[in-house]
């Protein structure tokens, strides 16, 4: 099955990617054609199996038998913590407007 | 010198050269070999030198040194390293520098192991040829026509070219296993959980895993002892004590009961391949192993679930990337923004950012994945596929239950072929996943795994021996690699 090219523009929106045409019309064919493989999961009798969405049961880290004590402990600093971003202003990052 | 962890460890503790000398050497192989191999995207230079000269005078003083003292380790260039650029082989984090260490590359530090820098990898661990690193594909040092595997091929070739003696990896579907296949070293994947994935740029975060390569399986062990182990800033680290993982090399392998999936042996497997793995088989059984067959039965449907499950997972954590906090910022030209043909509502100045910094700083693997991802986890599909896949994910670990039920641990082929060719493989997305179709199922199922080098093909490329172990029994794996390793090289 090929993506039709409204439902990969639909995903291009969700994922924030904005596209060029012929990247939009060659990755519909390339995403269709994986989507059709991964279908023969459809053939798979599943009835009462129950979802793996994680292998390791994720309990809270602990110390002994009871909750961690919650210690203050040295982060990162916020010059730091904004040397990476592309730009800061006022002490925080900056980003375009988004309100119209 | 190009010596073995467990050499070069016990020459610096003793003092008979020092941790400088091993990293001017290390320095030495890189210098003279990457432009070829294309190995390292970064070599911390100074910053290895100082470590040197801080182990050197630790000793001086008269001081212990740790188990990998003066070991010069590569690290893949998804794990962060705290001043040192770390790129996960994007555009999108081309010069970024994290502030702080990832959980392994602080144990490093403290075990005084040597850190000459970061190893190229498939951009964001996606990729099974190193060829979707947006810095140009790694090199097979065994023919530099070939592929070195991927997503680790750069910490792969680090090792087998004698850079390094070790090298850490992450594992997501075979990311160590099977470039370790393809260039002759070995290539540890332990259970899910044993290793703290705190400053690992996450991939799929239910199946990344960190482990090592090394030139052999002790030299593996004890980097494993160094990075295993309990951490609190990641709750999927487990709290398992950590097993003598070089003591359990050179145990006996008598009596141990290996099974043998017929669904690894099947269409599509290399005849020398096959033939290689199965000579191997045959030598642990004259060692004393006792050999039963074992189905695994969902074993084909692993490629599929894989690539469900993992993109949907890729599709979420890559949503950071945005041009805001870290990375890559692109300013879209205002006047052609979001205001293409068919009058879609015209988005804001942020999202048009957000939207032009993700097309310009991903490439072209990524962007399927995200998109795949995506799909899967979008309204109306769900259920068809990502909720299926977590079923099927559910038969895959039960076929291992019962197969464990029966055998200590499962012998069976890396990869269906040796290294295939550069450019082999990059216009057919399909055909390069379905290169993963035997480590798949052990991530999927959270268990260790093991990549050694066995009998090579007569144009003499690797070919890797798989040994999977149940959870948390990784020294039942290093027990077989090690005679197998053994045994060839008596």
């Amino acid at each position: 099955m090929d993506l039709d090219l409204d439902q990969l523009r639909h995903m291009a929106v969700l994922a924030e990617l904005s596209l060029g045409e012929d990247e939009e019309r060659r990755l519909a064919v390339e995403i269709g054609r994986i989507v059709a493989y991964v279908a023969e999961l459809e053939m798979i009798d599943t009835t009462n199996i129950p979802p793996t969405a994680h292998v390791a049961g994720i309990e809270p880290v602990r110390s002994g038998d009871g909750w961690r004590d919650d210690v203050a402990k040295p982060g990162l600093s916020h010059d730091e913590a904004l040397a990476g971003a592309p730009r800061a202003e006022h002490e925080g990052f900056a980003v375009p407007g988004f309100i119209e | 010198m190009n010596e073995d962890v467990i050499a070069i460890a016990g020459r610096v503790q003793r003092g008979e050269t020092t941790a400088v000398a091993v990293a001017e050497h290390a320095l030495g192989r890189i210098d003279a070999m990457n432009g070829e191999l294309n190995a390292f995207l970064t070599v911390a230079r100074e910053e290895v030198l100082e470590q040197a000269r801080a182990i050197d005078a630790k000793r001086a003083r008269g001081e212990a040194l740790g188990p990998l003292a003066g070991v010069p380790i590569a690290l893949k260039d998804a794990l962060c390293t705290r001043g040192v650029r770390t790129t996960c082989g994007s555009k999108i984090l081309e010069h970024w520098v994290p502030p702080y260490d990832a959980t392994v590359v602080t144990k490093l530090r403290q075990a005084d192991a040597l850190l000459p820098g970061k190893t190229n990898m498939d951009e964001f661990a996606m990729g099974s040829s190193n060829e979707s690193s947006a810095f140009g594909p790694v090199k097979n040092p065994r023919d530099l026509a070939r592929a070195p595997g991927g997503s680790s091929g750069g910490s792969a070739v680090a090792v087998a070219a004698g850079m390094t003696p070790a090298a850490l990896g992450s594992d997501t579907g075979g990311s160590i296993r099977q470039p370790a296949s393809f260039t002759g070293t070995v290539g540890v994947k332990p259970t899910y959980g044993r290793v703290s994935r705190f400053g690992l740029v996450a991939f799929a975060s239910s199946l990344d895993q960190i482990g090592p390569f090394a030139t052999d399986v002790r030299g593996a062990a004890r980097v494993l002892s160094v990075i295993a182990g309990k951490d609190e800033r990641d709750m999927t680290c487990l709290a398992a004590p950590a097993d003598d993982f070089e003591g359990a090399c050179g145990a006996s392998v008598k009596g141990l009961r290996i099974g043998v999936p017929e669904e690894y042996f099947a269409k599509g497997l290399d005849p020398e391949v096959e033939a290689s793995v199965r000579a191997a088989i045959a030598r642990l059984e004259a060692d004393g192993c006792i050999v039963k067959k074992v189905h695994l039965a969902h074993t084909r449907h692993a490629v599929a679930t894989y690539y469900v499950l993992a993109t949907a997972e890729a599709s979420s954590n890559l949503a950071r990337f945005d041009g805001v906090r870290y990375g890559l910022r692109v300013e879209p030209d205002r006047r052609a923004a979001g205001s293409g043909v068919g009058a879609a509502p015209t988005k804001s100045a942020l999202r048009a950012m957000y939207g032009a910094t993700r097309d310009a700083g991903f490439g072209a693997e990524v962007k399927r994945r995200i998109l795949l991802g995506t799909f899967v986890l979008s309204a109306g599909y769900y259920d068809a596929y990502y909720l299926k896949a977590q079923k099927v994910r559910t038969l895959i670990r039960r076929d291992f239950d019962a197969a464990f039920g029966e055998v200590d641990a499962i012998v069976c082929p890396t990869a269906p072929t040796p290294a295939f060719l550069l450019g082999e493989k990059t216009s057919d997305p399909l055909s390069m996943y379905l290169s993963d179709v035997y480590t798949l199922p052990a991530s999927l199922a959270g268990l260790p795994a093991i990549s050694v080098p066995c009998a090579p093909t007569a144009a003499g490329l690797p070919v890797g021996l798989q040994i999977i172990a149940p959870a948390l029994r990784e020294a039942t794996m290093f027990t077989l690699a090690s005679a197998w390793e053994g045994s060839t090289r008596s």
